[in-house]
């Protein structure tokens, strides 16, 4: 009896297993998703503790009234920012969430860029301590964690934004095997997906030389026929089975972020990834590879 | 009543009715008008069958001989209460002369007077017809400003003034609506008219100078509410006994043009027109950090206040926040211009910001001006900046003094920023700017000396010469 339940759990377990193996091909997902260095999770809310050090040093700058005044009270305000950028980020959020209602958004912004513009943070540093605060637990606090992170990617029409920063933040969650947050993430995807993708790439270390070159290959066969037709220019038929075939070869990409790169498009520009692609992202094995197949597809 | 008297009236009439058979002879069969009409009585219709014609000479001659009058003014002619040999001559020179019968005239300001047709300057009813049964309508047409989405939001609804709207570039301004157009915001491209007679119930119809105008009862064009025109003429309007009605006018063409649209009678007769002129051109006014539009527009907030009086002159103005243009320029405001050029044929652009809405302003160019492969033909025409601040972001508060790529004329005002005042808020001079070189420092002059960030775009003379300019450098 024992003998022969032991058999039917191990036909069992054998069914799951085949199951899961199935899916899996199915989705054209793989083993690196269960990477833990390229995790992605739901970030932790996020509190910020007042600092009465740094809101004091935040408060004498807010009361100087003469331009000289502004200058002299920045330099303490700068020591301390340089020991501790998250430390004094999270304080200056904290005063902008403290001051909004009284002084008004505009004036309580303006004091926030008057401050930055003086104490000029690096750039990576800045994003390193504003990522996290995309999960505060205030929502007017992370809505405009995302504003200044969105002010460092230096945008423009005429050239790529900037994403050092995130690459930064990804690298360094990377290299320290931590799981990066999914907010930063979706920051990334939402200002463009394209950086973001290769972005990423470069964070994760890719090495595998092939692989590199697929994606850039890929991703610039993609780029070439919205660049054409941003500027009305004709597809041509190659062009446009080129860049097809590389949502599709993405759609089934071992990597999570590839194939969260198709989801994302897929929304914007349908007619390059086939509904079936787009559907099978739906049951993608990585969450956050669904949830924007899901919400992409709605 | 005809009267008899006298042995020299008998030779008049012996005399007279030698001249009536030749008269008889002249005439062919066509029947005459006479001047003799004394309200319903025409003392020419001497036998009483309703047209003066040949048939009266031998009526006239039996009157004249003793016959019975069938009317009470019958041969009549001269008017003295009788008839008689003097009759005869007048009689004679109306059949050889008709004078113009009369009929009730309509002057256009809904007062009826009994006028010969010639002498009618409005709507003339016909011989015969009198005052005491006609009712004279008058009527007018407004025209209002152009819609934005499902009402009129950020600008009041606002009616073409009576002086402007035959104006054929300050009069209503319509955008084409050609198949293919986007109207991100649902149809908006119909402009409102009002209707207006004097008399409810009474006949008016709507006249066309160019086949592209369609008029609808519905702003969305909804299936069966359009007013068909035949031969450039509608029939009577669906007034439903009233005195007022809403239609709404669509230009169904990719072509340009300028073309009135006028209220008649039935009959005919114009009673009020309004010109419409196509825009070639769009204006985007862009406000400054928390500077938001609102009905009534804030007089605190001078961009949108020029915005409006560009588009009470029959420019296709927008007021956007800011925000609504992101640092690479893309956004609802882009999306909007490109609507217009692409679908519109909107060739001519107008962009003018203040604070952040000036760096918006520089970034709404530039990508414009970079992308133009991908939208079609046009020119910024006029760009202009108050205090101008860059917006990569709501915290930017760096200078905006980049002039915008390709504008054909940049104005440029700005006044220097301090902590305490404004925060250090400021913009600067750009190179190539009216007032010619770089732009208006206004605390060089005496009525903005020692003026703050936020007071800048509030002087009339700061408003004044971005509408001025703007209307020199391009037409709507």
């Amino acid at each position: 009896m024992f003998r022969l339940e032991s058999q039917t759990k191990s036909w069992a377990w054998g069914l799951c297993l085949c199951a899961c193996v199935v899916g899996a091909l199915a989705t054209g997902a793989r083993a690196a998703d269960v990477s833990r260095a390229e995790e992605v999770v739901e970030g932790e809310s996020v509190r910020i503790v007042r600092d009465v050090a740094f809101q004091r040093l935040l408060g004498e700058v807010a009361a100087t009234k003469s331009d000289d005044a502004f200058e002299t009270k920045l330099i303490p305000l700068r020591r301390a920012a340089e020991k501790d950028w998250p430390g004094f980020f999270a304080q200056l959020l904290l005063r902008y969430s403290d001051q909004r209602e009284e002084a008004g958004e505009a004036a309580t912004k303006l004091f926030v860029g008057r401050v930055l513009a003086g104490l000029k943070p690096e750039r990576s540093a800045a994003v390193e301590a504003l990522a996290p605060q995309l999960d505060n637990e205030v929502p007017v606090i992370a809505a405009f964690a995302s504003e200044l992170l969105r002010s460092f990617e230096d945008r423009s029409v005429s050239r790529e934004s900037d994403f050092t920063g995130y690459r930064g933040v990804v690298e360094a969650d990377y290299r320290a095997d931590r799981a990066t947050r999914a907010s930063l993430i979706r920051r990334m995807y939402a200002s463009d997906a394209g950086l973001a993708m290769t972005s990423l790439m470069r964070a994760y270390q890719v090495r595998d030389l092939a692989e590199i070159r697929a994606i850039l290959l890929g991703e610039r066969d993609i780029e070439r026929v919205l660049w054409k037709r941003q500027y009305g220019m004709d597809v041509t038929t190659e062009e446009l089975k080129a860049a097809t075939d590389a949502m599709d070869a993405f759609s089934r990409h071992d990597r999570w972020w590839v194939r969260l790169y198709v989801a994302k498009m897929g929304h914007a520009h349908p007619d390059l990834v086939p509904s079936d692609r787009m559907e099978s992202l739906t049951r993608d094995l990585h969450w956050l590879v669904r949830e924007t197949a899901l919400a992409t597809s709605k | 009543m005809s009267g008899w008297s006298g042995p020299a009236k008998w030779r008049r009439r012996a005399d007279g009715l030698r001249g009536l058979c030749v008269v008889a002879l002249l005439f062919g069969v066509a029947p005459m008008a006479s001047a003799q009409t004394r309200g319903l009585c025409d003392a020419m219709d001497v036998n009483c069958d309703a047209s003066v014609d040949p048939l009266d000479i031998g009526a006239m001659s039996d009157l004249l001989l003793g016959g019975e009058a069938c009317s009470l003014c019958a041969g009549d002619v001269n008017e003295d209460g009788f008839t008689d040999g003097a009759d005869i001559q007048p009689f004679i020179d109306n059949l050889l002369s008709p004078a113009p019968m009369l009929g009730a005239c309509c002057d256009g300001l809904g007062v009826c007077v009994e006028t010969a047709e010639q002498d009618c300057a409005g709507d003339w009813r016909g011989a015969g017809s009198g005052c005491a049964a006609t009712m004279c309508v008058t009527g007018s047409l407004t025209a209002y400003r152009p819609r934005h989405g499902a009402a009129y939001f950020p600008f009041p609804k606002t009616a073409v003034s009576a002086n402007d709207k035959t104006h054929p570039q300050r009069g209503p301004g319509i955008r084409l609506n050609a198949p293919g157009n986007v109207d991100p915001a649902g149809e908006d491209d119909l402009i409102e008219v009002r209707v207006d007679i004097s008399s409810p119930g009474g006949g008016v119809a709507l006249r066309r100078t160019d086949a592209a105008m369609r008029v609808w009862l519905t702003p969305d064009k909804q299936i069966d509410s359009e007013i068909a025109f035949a031969n450039d003429v509608t029939d009577a309007l669906p007034m439903n006994g009233g005195a007022s009605l809403t239609i709404y006018v669509e230009w169904d063409s990719a072509a340009h043009g300028v073309a009135d649209l006028e209220l008649e009678t039935v009959g005919g007769a114009t009673l009020d027109a309004v010109t419409f002129h196509t825009f070639r051109a769009i204006v985007m006014a862009l406000g400054g950090e928390g500077q938001e539009t609102s009905v009534p527009i804030d007089t605190n907030n001078g961009t949108f206040v020029v915005g409006f009086a560009l588009y009470a002159q029959g420019y296709d103005a927008f007021l956007y926040d800011e925000d609504n243009v992101t640092a690479d320029g893309s956004g609802s405001v882009f999306n909007e211009v490109v609507d217009a050029i692409s679908h519109r044929g909107v060739d001519r652009v107008a962009i003018f910001g203040y604070s952040h809405g000036g760096g918006s302003t520089y970034d709404l160019a530039d990508r414009l001006d970079a992308q133009r492969a991908g939208i079609g033909n046009f020119e910024i025409e006029f760009t202009s900046y108050v205090d101008a601040v860059g917006n990569n972001s709501d915290i930017d508060t760096s200078q905006e003094t980049r002039r915008p790529p390709s504008t054909g004329l940049h104005a440029n005002h700005y006044q220097h920023g301090t902590l305490f005042e404004d925060f250090f808020l400021d913009g600067g001079p750009v190179t190539n700017s009216i007032p010619a070189p770089t732009g208006l420092d206004v605390e060089t002059t005496a009525w903005g000396a020692g003026c703050t960030h936020f007071e800048i775009d509030d002087f009339v003379q700061v408003r004044s010469f971005i509408e001025t300019n703007l209307v020199g450098a391009m037409a709507p």
